[in-house]
C-alpha cells in the first residue's frame, strides 16, 4: 500500500516557508526536516504547480548560483552566473518529468538531479561547444540531405538520431563493411583518437598501428566512390 | 627521387610518425600537395564527426543517477567502454557532486543573512497590454516597446534582434512599491511552456536573451504580493 504523504494537507503557503526554516536550521547544523523541501519540489513537478515552481527558483537560486560559479569548467564560459542560474531552471522544468522524479525518495536526490544540470549546462554551452572542430552545418545538412534521400531512409529512423552529425555518423557506419572499418572510423574521427591509441581502444581488432594506416586508406577509398557522398569530395 | 610513397606512408607522416619521409616531400611537390589534400580530408571529417557518437551530457547524468530506461543504460555503458570524453565528463560530475554536496558549511548565503522568508502570492493579476507606442533610438531609428499595466505595477519590453535569430527582451518594471519587485522571477511562457526564466535586479530590470519570435505569456513573480500576468505578448525583432 502506498505511504500518506504527510505533506499533503499543508497550503503550498506553509510548504514554502518551512522549506525556507529548515534549510536555515541545516545551514546552521540544528536539527531539520528536509522533507518540506521535497514537497515543494514535489508540487511543483509532479503536480505541474506554477507557483510552486517560482517558490523552487527563489529558494534554491541562491544555491545553483554557488554551483554555477564553482563548477571547475565555469572559468573558460564567457556568461555571467546569472545566465547560467535561468537556463538551469529552464533545464530542470523541461527535463525533470513526474516519471524521472518518482525515482526521487529524498531531497538529496532532487539536489543531485539540480546539480547534474548545472554540469550538462555548462559542458554543453562551455566545453562541448570549444571543442567541436568547426563542422559548417549547412554542409552537414546538404550531405544529409542527398545521402538519407539516396538510402530511402525514413524519417522515422532519422528522427532516432539526435542530431546532423550523429545522424551522420549513423549512415557512414552503415557503409562500412566490419567491425574493423567501424572501429578506425569511430576511434579516429568520432573518438579523435591518435592512431596510435586505436589497438589499445578496440583490443583483438589490430596487431599494429600499419593496420590502422592501411585500413583508414581503405575506407577513405571507399567512402570516396560511394555515389551517396558525391561531390563531397570535390574541393578536398 | 625514391619511389612515390603510398598514402599509408603520408597518414603516418601527419602523425608524425615516418619522419624518414620529410626529405622526399621537401624535394618532391606532387606528394606535398596529396599530404596536403590527406591532411584537409582528416580536418574535414574530424569537423563533421567528431563526438557524433556522445550522448548529451544531461543524458549522461541521467545515466549516473539511475533515471535511464535500462536499454538505454546498456548502450550508454558500452558507450563509455570506448569514450574517453565521456568517461572524463563524468568523472567531472562526480568530483563536482562529491566536492559540492550540500552541507552546512556551504551556505550559499553571505554570512548572517537570512534566507528569504517566502510567502506564495494569494492571488494572480492579469495585466493589460497598452496599445504600442514607439520609442527613440539611435540613429534616429524607431522602436515599438510593448508596455502593460496591473494596478498601478508598469512593465516595459524592449525586443531586440540578438545572435542566433534570437531576441534580447529588455525589461523594466515600475512600480511604487519597486522594492518589492526585487528578485521576481520572470517567465515566458508558450502554450504553458517555460521558455526562458530570469530574475529582476535591484533596479526592477530583467533580461532574457535566448526567446524566438512568437506569442508568450509573460509571469512576474514577487517574493510577496500577487503574480502578474501578461498574457499572448507577440514578440518580434
Amino acid at each position: 500500500m502506498e505511504r500518506a504523504n504527510p505533506f499533503e494537507p499543508l497550503s503550498l503557503g506553509e510548504i514554502a516557508l518551512r522549506c525556507a526554516q529548515e534549510t536555515q536550521k541545516f545551514f546552521q547544523h540544528l536539527a531539520h526536516e528536509s522533507g518540506y523541501c521535497f514537497e515543494l519540489f514535489r508540487r511543483a513537478v509532479v503536480n505541474g504547480d506554477q507557483r510552486a515552481w517560482d517558490l523552487v527558483y527563489q529558494q534554491y537560486h541562491a544555491q545553483i548560483m554557488r554551483w554555477v560559479n564553482r563548477h571547475p569548467a565555469f572559468a573558460v564560459c564567457h556568461e555571467e552566473a546569472q545566465y547560467f542560474v535561468n537556463r538551469v531552471f529552464e533545464r530542470l522544468w523541461r527535463s525533470l518529468t513526474p516519471d524521472k522524479f518518482a525515482h526521487f525518495t529524498d531531497l538529496k536526490g532532487v539536489l543531485a538531479y539540480l546539480q547534474t544540470c548545472v554540469h550538462s549546462l555548462i559542458l554543453d554551452e562551455c566545453v562541448r561547444a570549444r571543442q567541436a572542430p568547426g563542422a559548417d552545418e549547412q554542409e552537414l545538412e546538404t550531405l544529409l540531405e542527398r545521402a538519407l534521400y539516396r538510402d530511402g531512409q525514413t524519417p522515422e529512423a532519422e528522427a532516432l538520431a539526435r542530431s546532423s552529425r550523429q545522424r551522420l555518423w549513423q549512415w557512414l557506419a552503415s557503409r562500412l563493411k566490419d567491425e574493423q572499418q567501424q572501429a578506425v572510423m569511430e576511434g579516429l574521427f568520432v573518438l579523435g583518437l591518435k592512431p596510435r591509441e586505436i589497438p589499445q581502444a578496440y583490443p583483438g581488432l589490430f596487431t599494429s598501428v600499419q593496420d590502422v594506416y592501411r585500413l583508414k586508406q581503405n575506407v577513405l577509398e571507399r567512402l570516396r566512390r560511394d555515389p551517396g557522398l558525391g561531390d563531397f569530395w570535390d574541393d578536398v | 627521387m625514391p619511389p612515390e610513397p603510398g598514402d599509408t606512408r603520408l597518414w603516418a607522416y601527419l602523425e608524425g610518425e615516418d619522419e624518414a619521409l620529410g626529405s622526399h616531400l621537401e624535394a618532391c611537390p606532387y606528394c606535398r600537395r596529396r599530404l596536403e589534400r590527406l591532411s584537409r580530408l582528416e580536418t574535414r571529417m574530424k569537423a563533421l564527426l567528431y563526438r557524433a557518437a556522445c550522448p548529451e551530457p544531461l543524458q549522461l547524468g541521467e545515466y549516473e543517477l539511475g533515471l535511464v530506461e535500462p536499454a538505454q543504460a546498456a548502450i550508454l555503458a558500452r558507450h563509455l567502454e570506448t569514450c574517453p570524453h565521456c568517461r572524463a565528463e563524468l568523472t567531472t560530475l562526480r568530483d563536482f557532486q562529491k566536492r559540492e554536496a550540500v552541507r552546512p558549511e556551504a551556505d550559499p548565503y553571505p554570512q548572517g543573512i537570512s534566507p528569504r522568508a517566502i510567502f506564495p502570492a494569494l492571488r494572480e493579476l492579469v495585466a493589460r497590454l497598452i496599445p504600442r507606442t514607439a520609442a527613440p533610438a539611435l540613429r534616429g531609428e524607431v522602436r515599438e516597446q510593448i508596455m502593460a499595466e496591473a494596478e498601478g505595477v508598469m512593465i516595459i519590453l524592449d525586443v531586440r534582434p540578438g545572435k542566433d535569430e534570437r531576441l534580447s527582451v529588455f525589461g523594466q518594471i515600475a512600480a511604487d512599491e519597486q522594492a518589492q519587485w526585487a528578485e521576481a522571477i520572470v517567465q515566458f511562457r508558450r502554450g504553458g511552456r517555460l521558455e526562458a526564466v530570469a530574475m529582476v535586479d535591484d533596479l526592477g530590470a530583467f533580461r532574457c536573451e535566448t526567446l524566438t519570435p512568437g506569442s508568450f505569456d509573460l509571469r512576474l513573480s514577487p517574493l510577496s504580493g500577487p503574480v502578474i500576468v501578461v498574457p499572448n505578448i507577440l514578440l518580434q525583432a
